[in-house]
């Protein structure tokens, strides 16, 4: 594996409070992005502005700390929720799309030329403001490649960061995500963020597996909280990283206790003693 | 193409619940539940046997069962005392002193007892295929023989596994066997790709138990059934539930989020995940939650839209209205911050009826809360 070239994007107070039944308060999420930027996490998923006004107190003031950390909001690609996100005060803008066609029929109930027309649109808005965009390719595992590959050329040409490859329902394994990236990866004008879910256990390996095929970025979150059975977790990535393959992402070991603790009590609900690096007897077993 | 996986599970529970001290009643019912699945043996160490008062006699205990030893001769003479007939042998290869003279002698003892013998090297991975393919000689002596590739620091990533596990299963002369650990997460992606590579038996515990961890059996057997499509679909009928059962039996509680078997894995909160189910669970479920014996849960809280709070209303015979919902969804967003978590059916109740009393929501007149009558 490379040794340089890696990173990754923490979406704890994003899809990680996206956990049922999660909410964190403002001062817990002043205290994560503090403890993320000071570990050095360069790239924030800080929220949703479309939530409300609320909400968008709270993500102002976390735009207002004094961090070196790109804060990124998250949105619908639907032009109210850009709106909302830009008058928020974000400049670095996630839009998120479905591109697979079971999304795209089942619940956008449009067809893809909707899908690339849409992503344009909202991708000038952004454009238009002066800000960055990220494109996030929701259920990207799922989709015809070929057509990601069209949505990911509408991206890049009209001037996106990168695109977010979403294993949506955590339907990859890490061979089979070695071999979609490897295909990708050299075809697709832009950086590709993986984002992976765990509903099979294989999150961590699978965000891996996307750093040995090419990928350069990844999406996590600490302690791994996310939607039904949670996200790739920004530990086990980060500590898999160094200790099996000798890569250094910037993001200091030391920092990443702290920042657990913070997020357990934040989420305030058992962590299981045998979970990888921060269950209580896996301490044990280390030393 | 991926081969097609036929194997067969070393569980590595029971022996976490022996360390734990569960009681031998509890023990013996976590076995019954446990072969259920497709299991292999059932790794017991020594030292945690000494206390118990199962009869190995029974319920094909004696045919399942296999004590991990020491390469002591004492060790394999007591394990033989106690009855096992499986013994498997604990090594940790040094390069600086190739001798296996006291190996040997071990494996030849536990060979006068035990009807299997396997050769546990314990740190395996720490070493490449050929400074391993040394042991052909010593285990090529028998069929019943196995070699088992232990990663006990947890330093294997999935491809190295596949890699290593597929040459020195080509090199050996016997059965091979992965027992992953799991420090860093990776155990199941690491058994799987073990599978992959053609090995026909896994260590694995339930939720991953054990110190240090294992790989999860129930992500192992998900998996190969649900993702991949090997195997039968109705393995993991009652998974869930069998799981709880044998985690309870050691004074374990499944973490809600456990991946496969956790209670809250179908729980759906955020506005667009829940209008997603409601138009095809498909959307946002790699499979049905029956698949695995659990339930699919709507969640009121913090993220929900307007759409999870018609439906909760509607199932309770009453239509909410676009405004009313919308009043209600800041109302259940401001509340379910403050106090940091869901909203319980009944706060969302109150709400609504404190709406309706303001003369703010629709006129709801007469409309009582469903619950009313059975509690």
């Amino acid at each position: 594996m490379r040794t340089s070239g890696i990173h990754l994007v923490d979406t704890t107070l994003r899809d990680g409070e996206q956990r049922a039944g999660v909410a964190f308060s403002a001062e817990e999420k002043q205290e994560i992005v503090l403890a993320l930027d000071r570990g050095g996490v360069a790239w924030i998923e800080a929220g949703i502005p479309a939530m409300g006004e609320q909400e968008r107190d709270v993500l102002r003031s976390l735009l207002s700390l004094p961090i070196r950390a790109a804060l990124i909001a998250w949105n619908r690609a639907v032009e109210k929720d850009v709106l909302a996100s830009l008058a928020c005060g974000f400049t670095c803008i996630h839009v998120s799309l479905p591109v697979s066609d079971l999304h795209i029929k089942h619940k956008l109930k449009k067809d893809r030329a909707w899908v690339l027309a849409q992503l344009a649109a909202m991708l000038q808005l952004i454009k238009s403001h002066g800000c960055s965009a990220i494109v996030g390719a929701e259920d990207a595992s799922r989709a015809d490649q070929e057509f990601l590959l069209q949505y990911a050329e509408v991206a890049a040409q009209h001037g996106a960061l990168r695109l977010r490859y979403a294993d949506t329902v955590g339907c990859l394994d890490p061979f089979m995500t070695f071999d979609r990236i490897t295909h990708l990866a050299p075809r697709c004008s832009l950086p590709i963020e993986f984002h992976g879910h765990n509903d099979f256990g294989l999150a961590t390996a699978n965000t891996l597996a996307v750093f040995q095929a090419g990928g350069s970025y990844a999406s996590v979150t600490s302690t791994g909280i996310g939607e039904r059975a949670g996200n790739a977790s920004l530990e086990e990535v980060v500590t898999s990283l160094a200790v099996i393959h000798g890569v250094h992402t910037g993001i200091a070991l030391g920092a990443l206790p702290h920042l657990t603790n913070l997020v357990r009590a934040a989420i305030n609900r058992p962590v299981s003693p045998y979970k990888p690096l921060l269950g209580s007897l896996c301490y044990v077993a280390q030393k | 193409m991926r081969e097609r996986p036929v194997y067969s599970i070393v569980d590595q529970t029971v022996d976490e619940a022996l360390r734990k001290g569960t009681a031998s009643a509890d023990v013996e019912a976590m076995i019954l539940l446990l072969k259920k699945y497709p299991l292999d043996a059932i790794d017991i160490s020594l030292p945690h046997w000494r206390d118990v008062r199962i009869r190995m006699d029974q319920n094909g205990l004696q045919s399942l069962l296999r004590c991990t030893v020491r390469p002591l001769i004492g060790d394999i003479e007591e394990a033989g005392s106690f009855g096992f007939k499986r013994i498997s042998v604990l090594w940790s290869h040094q390069p600086e002193n190739a001798s296996l003279v006291e190996l040997s002698a071990a494996l030849t003892a536990a060979r006068g007892i035990a009807r299997e013998v396997c050769l546990s090297l314990v740190n395996a991975s720490c070493f490449g295929v050929e400074e391993l393919l040394q042991y052909q000689a010593i285990i090529n002596y028998r069929d019943q023989d196995r070699f088992i590739y232990n990663d006990q620091d947890s330093i294997l990533e999935p491809f190295r596994a596949y890699r290593d596990l597929h040459t020195l299963q080509q090199a050996m002369p016997c059965p091979l066997e992965f027992h992953g650990h799991n420090k860093l997460g990776l155990a199941t992606a690491n058994t799987l790709a073990a599978i992959r590579a053609g090995i026909g038996y896994a260590g694995a515990a339930v939720a991953g138990v054990g110190l240090p961890g294992h790989a999860a059996l129930e992500e192992v057997l998900m998996t190969t059934t649900l993702l991949w499509k090997q195997g039968n679909p109705s393995l993991g009928r009652s998974l869930a539930h069998d799981a709880e059962q044998v985690l309870a039996r050691m004074g374990i509680e499944v973490a809600a989020d456990k991946a496969i078997i956790g209670s809250c894995v179908f729980d759906h909160e955020s506005g667009i995940h829940v209008d997603g189910i409601k138009k095809n669970p498909a959307l946002y479920e790699a499979y049905q939650p029956e698949a695995v014996g659990l339930s699919r849960n709507t969640i009121i809280g913090k993220h929900s839209g307007t759409g999870a709070l018609k439906q909760k209303f509607l199932h309770w015979h009453i239509a909410l209205g676009q405004g009313e919902a919308l009043q209600l969804l800041e109302q259940v967003r401001e509340i379910a911050t403050s106090q940091k978590g869901a909203v319980s059916d009944q706060q969302l109740w109150q709400l609504y009826q404190c709406n309706r009393a303001r003369g703010l929501g629709v006129d709801a007149a007469a409309v009582e809360h469903p619950e009313r009558g059975r509690r």
